[in-house]
């Protein structure tokens, strides 16, 4: 599998949540709800086969009490949509940078076959 | 050389013992062979003879012990050693998928473990013959 479509499952995974729109790549500007891979990197697999390491990126609601109370309510359905197409890591609050300031998101690490 | 197709991360797995999925409790799940091999060297170059048993299977697990009803460790620990259990492996869930068929032996199962740290556990179970492979 190309990291191409490793990116495109998992877009299409997270589509397949309430209130959650996949897409592939960042999309301009980001709305809540929104959610996309990042690529993070490769190691080195057996054979010629390698392990992406991905940044799955989802816009929660701006306010910290609205965000937590977002993910309490989208975290299993969201989990569980990943686990076909995404071996889950560490799932943990971030910061990405936009224009102006910074978006609160929750990031997911996990791997992947590419 | 392009990456193989086929490759898979070990991440949605199908495993039922007795009628129950209990992949969301194990973090490790495989069927290993064990085939003794006899070599026999002889005095003329190249004289080696060679000869293989047949396999023993094993079933190894690994995972969370849940000590609570609806936990694999609880219903290992119900069963006297020796009972016979209906297992399914397939490493990947869905239709078509490569999937293995086997009778284990039930053996109890460790209690306790570290203070800090989830309770785990750790078993290598007798297969019944051999394994049938197929796909689901």
């Amino acid at each position: 599998m190309s990291l191409e479509s490793a990116r495109a499952e998992i877009a299409t995974a997270l589509s397949t949540v309430a209130g959650v729109q996949g897409y592939a790549k960042r999309p301009t500007p980001p709305a809540e709800g929104d959610a996309w891979p990042l690529w993070a990197g490769s190691e080195r697999g057996p054979g010629s086969a390698y392990l992406p390491v991905w940044s799955v990126r989802i816009l929660v609601p701006q306010d910290e009490v609205a965000a937590t109370e977002w993910w309490d309510a989208h975290r299993d359905a969201v989990l569980d949509a990943l686990r076909p197409v995404l071996y889950v890591q560490r799932v943990a609050p971030a910061a990405v940078t936009a224009s102006g300031s910074d978006l609160l998101i929750i990031e997911i690490t996990g791997i992947t076959e590419e | 050389m392009p990456a193989p197709t086929g490759a898979q991360v070990y991440k949605d797995a199908l495993i039922r013992v007795d009628g129950t999925d209990y992949a969301n409790q194990l973090r490790k799940a495989r069927l290993v062979p064990d085939q003794p091999i006899q070599t026999y060297k002889t005095l003329v170059p190249d004289g080696v003879v060679q000869d293989t048993d047949a396999e023993v299977w094993t079933f190894e697990i690994e995972g969370l012990q849940i000590n609570t009803p609806g936990g694999l460790a609880a219903y290992l620990r119900g069963l006297s050693n020796g009972t016979q259990i209906s297992c399914i492996l397939q490493p990947k869930t869905g239709v078509g998928q490569p999937m293995a068929t086997f009778t284990a032996l039930a053996l109890k199962v460790e209690f306790g473990g570290e203070q800090g740290s989830y309770l785990t556990k750790t078993l290598t179970l007798p297969v019944i013959g051999v394994p049938v492979f197929g796909t689901s």
